[in-house]
């Protein structure tokens, strides 16, 4: 029944205040620093008995991937705000070797998935027909990344299991992401965007993790293009 | 319900967004390296044998490895690090050190491998050899019991125990021992034959060294030495009579079989070479003659030499041991200690010949020796250069001392203390008893300061029975000698005035002596040489005259006192005379020669024999540095 009563108010809200209820769908890509999940792997690479069985980095931390991000929000006026849900990261590394004799694997996968708030404030609207055809916006999207660290390691030499883990482990930070945008409306409710900033992150450290300085770097550039709808 | 939302949100999300996947493994393609073995021969014990150590032992190990650098090679004793040399470890027993040990190697060669559990050492070559060491820190480490005894073919026969230990597995005996100065070696390779027989065992100082060698290449050959002495004690040889002039020189048969070989002297001429411990003497006056020995055997020449000889041998050499030992003649008396010379003395008339040392007299039947009385009679001084005289008409012994004459009944029943009355003091110890029992006895002769006149001599005659002095001789120089015949018949007189000497025989009567015989002789210049006179003791009236006695140049002669005939001079000085035969008794060195009464007829000559006595044809000898008086029965030969 609250929820019921929640709802009827935001709708009222909306309509009396004459605001729009947007849902933004983005995807787009995003750069991250993983320089030090890659110390990681090189450090273990280069440790003793990894490197005299010679394990071989198959990946290496990719420092680049597409992100998805949704966010839904009011926007009345010339400014929108709302929740920021996406940003949907994952990179990971791997050392192998595998022989007769035995094989040795080292799985990391660092996740990251940023929630959080967003503010967009359109500083420039052209118009046609009155209706706003295509805007400008700066966006500042204050968020928190939850970050899951994942270690996947097995070591066999003749049939004996030497080591093997499966650690999954969970952190938070704090980021802030400032970008710029354009949105173009196709029609009145519709609309197509794109948007370029970048996001500052703390760096996210594996407390949990069994090597040293396992941590974690979201920050990088984001560009998205999306679409989205206003009603 | 919301949390349900927030999860189905995120799981669209990583629908689009996929977690990071990888699934590319680096797959190396790479060979098994081939299997080798590593072979460990430690001492030739297989892995996981016990070994027993009983004393510090180096074991020799051997190793072949696979090509490959070395990585580990590890002994160690109960997980304790041992230090190897080259190519031998060393295990001693010790207090600390538990009775029942692991000792372990452990070997590791680098395979070479480029496999992963290659590179991580995992598939290096490795061997592993464990042992159980036991150890016996006090146990006998030489054959125990070795021993000798003689076997039933009467050989020398060497035994041992076998040895018993834990890997001490006999492989073979190796004796070695000598003789002859020749040295043998004899193997024995049947381990459980533990004996020995040596059949040049015979006698001496034998000595053999046994090792006994193992199988087990660990130990060391066992040393032992074994002498043992086969010896005879010592007067293990001796002479006895077989008969008149007969004897047989025997030994103690030895132990072992053997054959002997005798000889007399150091170097001597073997004379009996068999098997026999002993051989016969069929004349023994001829045996000495011809051997050149001296009588008694042990008076001085009794060295003989017994060889004891493998009766396999043909030489006869003195690299053989040899028995060294005198050569014992029979003895009438043997005293347990040195006393002081024999007096004899003997009873023709009863055939009773008297022994007497110190306070002892033994009774002898003059025939044939047999013992017929020992006494110890106490009341004798405990002197050594008395007199002794019998008395047949009385049946009495007399001795003669420096202030006394004892006088014992033959029964030892009487015992009486003579001392006669006169002005002068009597010279006892110089007394005589005639046969006649009278005894003659001189004073005692003082020294006179020089230049003092010369003091005539006397010789009282006193009856041994009454006391009462008979008469008295005097002679002008109380320095002159006087010799009394045993019957007391004759009384000589004589001196050794340089460069003439005299002799003057008077026969002794109950009132007076008649001079029957007067001789001067010249002496030869020699200053210190002078002269005796003797009276047969069987004869009185055979005189003998002794120019220098006992010297090179001693010269005899006799004289009849009753026609003054004297035989040829004789080199050769006067000893004795048999009182029974009336034989001779001379000498010259130690060259003995016996005459008939004649004094002409040679009876028995005999170099290298001393005689002291001779009584019935028994020759005596006996010496103030010996305790034993020896005797020989000469009758067949001196009556032949």
């Amino acid at each position: 029944m609250r929820k019921f009563v929640i709802l009827f108010v935001s709708f009222f809200g909306c309509f009396y205040l004459q605001a729009q209820l947007t849902v933004n769908y983005s995807s787009g890509y995003s750069t991250y620093d993983t320089d030090g999940m890659r110390e990681l792997l090189r450090n273990i690479q280069t440790s003793h008995p990894i490197s005299a069985i010679g394990a071989k980095n198959v990946g290496n931390f990719k420092a680049s991937n597409l992100i998805h991000v949704i966010d839904i929000g009011y926007m009345f006026d010339k400014h929108e705000f709302g929740i920021k849900a996406g940003g949907y990261h994952s990179t990971g590394g791997k050392l192998s070797v595998t022989d007769y004799s035995g094989a040795y694997s080292n799985l990391f996968i660092v996740n990251g998935f940023r929630a959080g708030m967003y503010y967009r404030g359109y500083f420039y609207t052209f118009r046609k027909n009155v209706k706003p055809l295509f805007s400008f916006y700066g966006e500042i999207s204050p968020g928190i990344y939850l970050s899951e660290f994942k270690n996947e390691r097995f070591f066999i030499v003749n049939d004996e299991v030497l080591d093997s883990a499966e650690v999954e482990s969970k952190m938070n930070s704090f980021s802030l992401l400032a970008q710029i945008g354009a949105k173009f409306n196709v029609t009145e409710i519709f609309h197509i965007h794109t948007a370029l900033g970048y996001d500052i992150a703390d760096k996210t450290e594996d407390e949990n993790s069994a090597f040293e300085a396992t941590y974690m770097n979201w920050s990088g550039i984001r560009f998205s293009v999306g679409v989205g709808i206003a009603f | 319900m919301k949390k349900y939302y927030i999860h189905v949100t995120i799981l669209l999300l990583f629908l689009v967004a996929c977690e990071y996947v990888n699934e590319e493994d680096y797959f190396v393609e790479i060979s098994k390296p081939v299997d080798k073995e590593i072979v460990l021969n430690l001492a030739d014990f297989p892995n996981g044998d016990t070994l027993y150590i009983y004393k510090r032992t180096e074991l020799d190990y051997q190793l072949i490895l696979p090509e490959g650098e070395l990585l580990k090679k590890r002994f160690t004793l109960n997980r304790e690090e041992l230090v190897p040399l080259n190519d031998y470890i060393v295990l001693e027993p010790s207090g600390d050190i538990p009775y029942r040990s692991v000792l372990t190697l452990e070997i590791e060669i680098e395979s070479g491998s480029e496999s992963i559990a290659g590179k991580l050492g995992l598939e290096n070559y490795i061997g592993k050899f464990d042992f159980t060491v036991v150890f016996i820190p006090d146990a006998t480490l030489h054959l125990e019991n070795v021993t000798h005894h003689r076997n039933d073919n009467d050989f020398f026969e060497l035994t041992w125990d076998k040895p018993e230990l834990e890997q001490y597995t006999v492989d073979k005996y190796r004796i070695i021992y000598s003789h002859h100065r020749n040295e043998y070696v004899k193997e024995i390779t049947d381990p459980d034959i533990t004996y020995f027989v040596d059949s040049m065992a015979v006698f001496g100082t034998l000595q053999y060294r046994i090792e006994t060698f193992f199988k087990e290449a660990i130990r060391e050959p066992w040393i032992d030495m074994y002498t043992t002495e086969i010896v005879f004690p010592e007067s293990s040889v001796q002479f006895e009579y077989t008969g008149v002039n007969s004897g047989k020189i025997s030994w103690p048969k030895n132990e072992y079989q053997s054959k002997y070989a005798f000889a007399i002297g150091y170097f001597g001429e073997i004379l009996y070479e068999g098997t026999d411990n002993y051989f016969e003497i069929e004349d023994i006056v001829e045996f000495l003659r011809d051997l050149k020995v001296v009588f008694p055997f042990a008076y001085g020449s009794g060295w003989v030499e017994l060889y004891v000889l493998p009766v396999t041998t043909t030489d006869t050499s003195r690299d053989w041991p040899i028995h060294h030992d005198i050569l014992i003649t029979p003895s009438l008396i043997t005293l347990e200690e040195n006393r002081g010379a024999f007096k004899l003395f003997t009873d023709r008339s009863r055939e009773m010949l008297f022994v007497n040392n110190g306070k002892e007299v033994w009774v002898y039947d003059s025939n044939n020796l047999l013992l017929l009385n020992h006494v110890i009679v106490n009341a004798l001084p405990d002197a050594w250069n008395h007199l002794a005289y019998c008395s047949e008409e009385s049946a009495l012994m007399l001795f003669t001392y420096e202030d006394c004459i004892e006088q014992v009944s033959y029964d030892f029943k009487n015992h009486e203390r003579i001392v006669f009355e006169t002005e002068e003091k009597l010279d006892y110890q110089k007394a005589h008893l005639g046969s006649n029992d009278v005894v003659y006895i001189r004073p005692v002769v003082d020294i006179l300061p020089e230049g003092e006149p010369e003091v005539e001599g006397k010789l009282y005659a006193f009856d041994l029975i009454s006391r009462e002095l008979i008469n008295y001789f005097t002679f002008p120089n109380k320095w002159n000698e006087t010799v009394v015949s045993r019957d007391g018949k004759y009384v000589a007189l004589f001196n050794n005035n340089y460069p003439v000497s005299s002799v003057s025989v008077y026969q002794f009567s109950s009132d007076e002596y008649t001079l029957v015989y007067y001789e001067d002789i010249p002496l030869n210049g020699q200053i210190n040489e002078n002269m005796c006179v003797y009276f047969n003791e069987k004869e009185s009236n055979q005189l003998f005259i002794t120019l220098a006695p006992g010297s090179y140049s001693n010269e005899t002669y006799a004289v009849d006192l009753e026609n003054g005939n004297r035989t040829p001079m004789k080199r050769i000085s006067y000893i004795c005379s048999d009182p029974y035969t009336g034989y001779i008794v001379t000498n010259h060195g130690i060259n003995c020669v016996i005459y008939d009464q004649t004094f002409t007829r040679e009876l028995f000559k005999q170099e290298r024999t001393y005689i002291d006595n001779l009584f019935h044809n028994f020759i005596f000898t006996s010496s103030v540095y010996s305790p034993t008086l020896y005797y020989l029965d000469l009758t067949n030969y001196l009556e032949r």
